[in-house]
């Protein structure tokens, strides 16, 4: 990410951590689309996703002190509390449950407002990472978003595949390195 | 790199990604404190797969959550900062045997047990979930003794539950029907319909909400109540 966006992201948490209302709303004005659609990609359920990036948020709030700058981004603070919860909550419903909770969101209705800082702050970093991906094996691809998007585990991924557990462990590690370097230089993934 | 730092970026690359179960999580933990918490490279592996699996979002198209998120966001950290946690709050941090102690009180009884019954079953987890979420609120009606009625919702969430135990079966080929009038509409809306006994249905509603009523309906339900409300109960926002 951009350092200009990295440091208001930081100035951002400083000021959550100063207890300014005003920053969670642009914290959240941020990275709440992407952050749904992560969660409800895990968890497949509109409203739970949504309950799941409310809590990340409120967290957030609670506990800004909990982002340590050495570890990453603020985005990536934010998006991993998103997975970790949303991966959590699919391990722990059946998978008949599960699908039995996908619903239609009645009420729901495009919060518009919401989404005009996402589309400006991210959508370029979106093609990198669509780039990115889609410049890995479709192997490696597989197992990776088996695992991100799918909440499953390496042995359960090799379970389902009917591959040895070697060989997925390897997939992951290869199609991580060649990610992370594509989107160190985001033109190679476009490559 | 050495060794010891392959296996750790190789353990590291899947934990980033929910991959790992936990003898290996265990493992990567342990590698971890072998190398302590200043290891430079370790922390630059770290955060450099953190930040790789954290772009994968961007991946998907971005969902916008329902109008007016933030806003029930900010009134919820606003709320807390003002006036200290709420009831609710408290219940969000304490499990789902204390969270259905909680509304034990509030219903006088019953609902608890209604909740409690079903213990371990996906019903009873799924509203101890819920009521370990931000703005959850039980609405109780005045039942008469040895009966519980009551409504919980979330304020910004269509998602409700109609909670209730010793209810008598309503009579013939007939139900009980939950209305509910938002926030600004003219006219009670029908918010699912139920039997007698112990009831833990999942229902949907439009919050926030002003009033709830119930009646009884010929079986299916009703679009609009045809019997004088049993009960009927003001919601304060």
């Amino acid at each position: 990410m951009s350092d200009l966006n990295a440091a208001r992201d930081q100035a951002l948490l400083r000021g959550i951590v100063a207890r300014d209302p005003a920053a969670l709303r642009e914290l959240f004005e941020r990275y709440a689309s992407a952050a749904t659609a992560l969660a409800h990609r895990i968890i497949r359920d509109p409203m739970l996703a949504e309950d799941v990036v409310q809590e990340v948020f409120l967290s957030v709030w609670e506990r800004p002190n909990a982002y340590q700058p050495d570890r990453g981004s603020v985005r990536s603070f934010v998006f991993t509390i998103v997975h970790n919860r949303a991966v959590d909550r699919v391990r722990r419903e059946s998978a008949h449950h599960r699908h039995a909770r996908v619903e239609v969101n009645n009420d729901g209705q495009p919060a518009i407002d919401d989404t005009v800082v996402d589309a400006v702050y991210l959508a370029e970093r979106r093609v990198e990472v669509r780039g990115a991906l889609a410049g890995i094996p479709a192997e490696q691809r597989q197992i990776i978003e088996m695992m991100y998007f799918d909440g499953m585990t390496q042995r359960q991924i090799a379970e389902r595949l009917a591959l040895p557990l070697g060989t997925v462990k390897s997939r992951t590690l290869l199609g991580m390195r060649k990610l992370q370097a594509a989107l160190a230089d985001p033109a190679e993934g476009r490559r | 790199m050495n060794s010891d730092h392959e296996r750790f970026e190789e353990l590291t690359a899947a934990e980033v990604l929910g991959g790992l179960e936990q003898p290996e999580r265990d493992e990567l933990d342990a590698i971890t404190a072998e190398h302590g918490p200043d290891c430079a490279q370790c922390e630059e592996i770290r955060a450099g797969y953190a930040e790789t699996a954290a772009d994968l979002a961007l991946a998907l198209d971005p969902m916008p959550p329902r109008a007016g998120a933030v806003d029930r966001l900010l009134a919820e950290v606003t709320g807390s900062a003002s006036t200290g946690p709420s009831a609710t709050r408290r219940w969000r941090r304490v499990g789902l045997a204390a969270a259905a102690a909680v509304v034990l009180l509030v219903a006088g009884g019953a609902i608890g047990y209604a909740i409690r019954r079903p213990s371990g079953t996906s019903t009873s987890r799924a509203i101890g979930d819920y009521l370990n979420r931000p703005g959850a609120r039980l609405v109780a009606f005045q039942a008469p003794n040895g009966q519980s009625l009551a409504v919980l919702f979330r304020s910004g969430q269509s998602r409700a539950w109609i909670l209730g135990s010793g209810l008598p079966q309503p009579t013939g080929d007939h139900v009980y029907e939950l209305w509910y009038q938002p926030a600004g509409a003219q006219n009670m809306r029908p918010g699912g319909t139920f039997g007698g006994g112990t009831v833990t249905t999942a229902t949907t509603v439009s919050t926030p909400i002003t009033a709830l009523a119930i009646s009884v309906e010929p079986h299916g339900g009703s679009p609009q109540p045809t019997t004088k409300p049993i009960y009927v109960i003001t919601v304060h926002n």
